[in-house]
């Protein structure tokens, strides 16, 4: 089972995923605005733009997606029932029994939402969180886990 | 994933510059007062496969930093280690293998503002060089 600190290292791989995919699609927006025609099929130029403005969103899912994994790994591995199916249960439920601030839990609760319009396309008016602070917000979370379980 | 030819050889003298390194660090970091630890990361790698690296967990007061190993290679360099804040994991500088030692990226308080610890100005590592960004580092997360 990995440790407590695997878990905020597969977080933190994946804000590492997004630093190198910003390069590549950026550098690519670059390249086919200069020269539309190396971009083959049906691709266009704003297919590759808006891959581009979407790019942190779609990490941001990702890494919230590592995060989820974690709780539920741990609240299988020291509980006998099954976890919360909602996500914000699971959320407090962890906070809970891992006594964590609750600035840490509100922050979380933070990228939940932010998650949510994400991934529901919803008109909520939850301002846009950077990943590196999603990141951040996440692991201070873990941080309160055992570091075994 | 596709293995190299060698690739036994390639971890374990990746490994060994990896384990000096560590070893390295937590002498110099033991002789300026913080506390160190070893630890083992696993790590997977395109080339060389799944295998456990040497990392290190430095603290003082409250203050704890994390030396992971990232890459065996890298686009001008032979090897990757970053330093993070921990627990929020906030990169706090990079060390770059290159030219037969390490070099340590980081926005030293002289050094023109960059978006990225990659882009930041990089000196050799030293006692001297961790010192100042275990110091600089020291001041801003008090702030």
């Amino acid at each position: 089972m990995p440790s407590n600190n695997e878990w905020m290292n597969r977080v933190k791989a994946v804000e590492r995923e997004h630093t190198a995919m910003r390069f590549a699609s950026e550098y690519l927006l670059n390249a086919v605005q200069q020269d539309p025609t190396a971009l083959k099929g049906n691709l266009r130029v704003r297919d590759v733009n808006e891959s581009v403005e979407r790019l942190e969103g779609t990490y941001t899912i990702r890494l919230f997606a590592e995060f989820e994994t974690s709780l539920r790994t741990y609240w299988l591995a020291s509980r006998i029932t099954d976890p919360p199916s909602r996500t914000r249960d699971l959320l407090d439920g962890v906070a809970a029994r891992c006594r964590i601030p609750h600035d840490h839990i509100q922050n979380a609760h933070a990228v939940r939402e932010y998650r949510n319009v994400l991934v529901h396309e919803r008109d909520e008016d939850v301002d846009p969180i950077p990943i590196a602070l999603s990141r951040r917000h996440l692991c201070m979370f873990l941080s309160f886990l055992p570091i075994e379980w | 994933m596709s293995a190299v030819p060698h690739a036994d050889q390639l971890r374990d003298e990746w490994l060994e510059r990896l384990s000096s390194l560590i070893q390295k660090v937590q002498t110099w970091a033991d002789e300026l007062g913080w506390s160190t630890r070893q630890i083992e990361v696993n790590v997977t790698d395109s080339q060389i496969g799944k295998y456990k690296a040497p990392a290190l967990l430095l603290q003082e007061d409250a203050i704890r930093v994390l030396l992971e190993p990232i890459a065996r290679s890298a686009p001008g360099a032979e090897g990757v280690v970053d330093l993070y804040l921990m627990p929020a994991y906030d990169d706090i500088a990079s060390l770059y293998l290159h030219d037969d030692g390490w070099h340590v990226h980081y926005m030293f308080p002289e050094s023109p503002t960059v978006g990225d610890i990659r882009d930041a100005a990089s000196k050799p590592l030293s006692q001297v060089t961790l010192r100042e960004v275990l110091d600089a580092m020291k001041h801003n997360a008090v702030q």
